[in-house]
């Protein structure tokens, strides 16, 4: 029998349906280009104006879609840029079940002003807005979360995928807490789910695409 | 007329007779500006004399022509650049200078940069790094160029937002004082300003200045009707408040400091500056 580092029944779990989930990318430094840009992207008309063609371009956002958007070649990105673009981005892929954004090859620089866009509008619009970075077939989050959030989902990065079953053991708490803390944590868009079912029920498997 | 230009020409001092003088210009007047008082000139000093001939340059429909210019301040506006502006004429110096012209990157200073489109930005952005890197080979350029592509892209935006001739004007400073090394920043437009452009979403904005930037600046209010946007200043002023610095905004009659390790500043004028003007000391 397989166990999984904190000893669960690796085996309990279907495995990950790739199938499922259309990845689209949003090569940015394309856009980029398009507006007169070679390397940074600034300025809320220009975010405006590559959001509509991002739009046009991607069609629609459909449940289990993953939004691939790569940074690669900018240098810059500035807060309004990131606040028009990435942040609605991120509401629209909010507004569809189990989509995900990821933002790919976002440099230093890059994530600290996502981070600032991110701090001011969420103080601003009294909102809750993350974003997942996938870095080095790494993830880690931008935004502010509690930390059994945070917890959990480090859980969950170092096996990509689990169930509020598996979290309910590690941390010796209740399902329900397990099963809220994922929740909350899909509902931000950090995660994506599928039905799952063993000999232990019906159960959601959350799970990070590798 | 000649409108003689005062000795100091800083964002926070009153020149409300030279406005007051400007608002009465008239069409067909002749009108030349007079710079023989100064006889030192700073990087937001420079944007001010541009966005009044600006000002003068629109009512008259005819360049206007700088006079009576001391001979260093006159090599310190050689190295700018000027002559990219088409309404303002440079009376050649009397005396001709026998300095040989140095190549402008040996110079603390840029050489005046204008933002007419989005896309200019990332070339000032660009080159204001080239020059940080020139003027601070080691981690103090890394910081420098960390904080001013940010910086040059939420004020150049909020005047290609705002001015009614869609121009930012730029120009960036090295100092060495006996302290400290600085970098002077000024920015400048004569677009409707930050009140009247709050206006436009806000209808509630009292017709104070000062209030207005204050609103702008430290709540981060829009000027868009859709509420988008407003986070520029607050983003300007997160990243003062993360690397040190100080802004002076001037915009119509108001004024404010901000040096996150001071109390904000205010002063307000009696006569309206046109545009907005930003100065950083970082």
């Amino acid at each position: 029998m397989l166990l999984c580092p904190w000893g669960f029944h690796q085996n309990q779990m279907k495995p990950f349906e790739r199938e499922n989930n259309v990845e689209r990318d949003i090569l940015l430094i394309d856009y980029a280009r398009k507006e007169g840009f070679t390397e940074s992207l600034a300025l809320r008309p220009v975010a405006k104006s590559i959001y509509n063609q991002v739009l046009n371009d991607i069609k629609k956002v459909s449940s289990g879609d993953i939004i691939n958007c790569i940074f690669a070649g900018i240098e810059m990105c500035d807060v309004s840029f990131a606040d028009e673009f990435i942040i609605n981005l991120q509401k629209l892929v909010m507004s569809v079940d189990n989509a995900l954004l990821r933002i790919m090859d976002a440099n230093d620089y890059v994530q600290e002003n996502l981070e600032g866009a991110l701090a001011i509008r969420n103080k601003k619009d009294r909102t809750k807005i993350c974003l997942l970075i996938f870095s080095n077939n790494n993830y880690t989050i931008i935004g502010d979360i509690e930390k059994n959030l945070k917890d959990t989902f480090s859980v969950i990065i170092a096996n990509y995928q689990i169930t509020a079953r598996e979290i309910a053991q590690k941390y010796d708490i209740e399902i329900n807490s397990a099963s809220n803390r994922l929740k909350k944590l899909f509902d931000l868009c950090l995660l994506q789910r599928k039905e799952s079912i063993d000999e232990m029920g019906r159960q959601h498997l959350y799970y990070l695409p590798k | 007329m000649d409108l003689f230009m005062p000795q100091n020409m800083y964002m926070n001092y009153s020149y409300d007779g030279l406005l007051w003088k400007i608002s009465k210009i008239k069409s067909g007047d002749a009108v030349r500006l007079d710079l023989s008082k100064i006889i030192f000139i700073r990087p937001e000093a420079i944007i001010l004399l541009i966005i009044l001939s600006y000002e003068i340059f629109v009512k008259l429909n005819e360049p206007i022509e700088w006079i009576n210019i001391n001979n260093e301040v006159h090599l310190y506006l050689e190295r700018m650049d000027l002559e990219q502006l088409d309404f303002v004429r440079i009376q050649p110096v009397r005396k001709q200078i026998q300095w040989k012209k140095s190549k402008k990157d040996s110079f603390n200073l840029t050489e005046l940069l204008i933002i007419k489109k989005p896309k200019d930005c990332e070339a000032v952005m660009k080159r204001t790094k080239e020059m940080i890197i020139k003027w601070f080979p080691d981690k103090v350029g890394q910081d420098y160029c960390r904080i001013l592509p940010t910086l040059i892209t939420e004020i150049a935006g909020n005047s290609l937002d705002h001015s009614t001739h869609g121009i930012c004007y730029f120009v960036a400073q090295k100092y060495i004082t006996s302290l400290s090394t600085k970098i002077v920043v000024s920015f400048g437009d004569s677009g409707i300003g930050i009140q009247k452009s709050l206006k436009n979403s806000n209808q509630w904005i009292a017709n104070n200045d000062v209030y207005a930037i204050k609103k702008a600046f430290l709540e981060g209010a829009s000027c868009r009707l859709d509420r988008s946007g407003g986070l520029g200043f607050h983003h300007v002023r997160a990243v003062l408040q993360k690397y040190g610095g100080e802004i002076i905004i001037r915009s119509g009659t108001g004024v404010i400091s901000y040096n996150p390790k001071q109390d904000l500043r205010t002063n307000a004028f009696r006569n309206p500056l046109p545009g907005t003007q930003t100065v950083f000391i970082l």
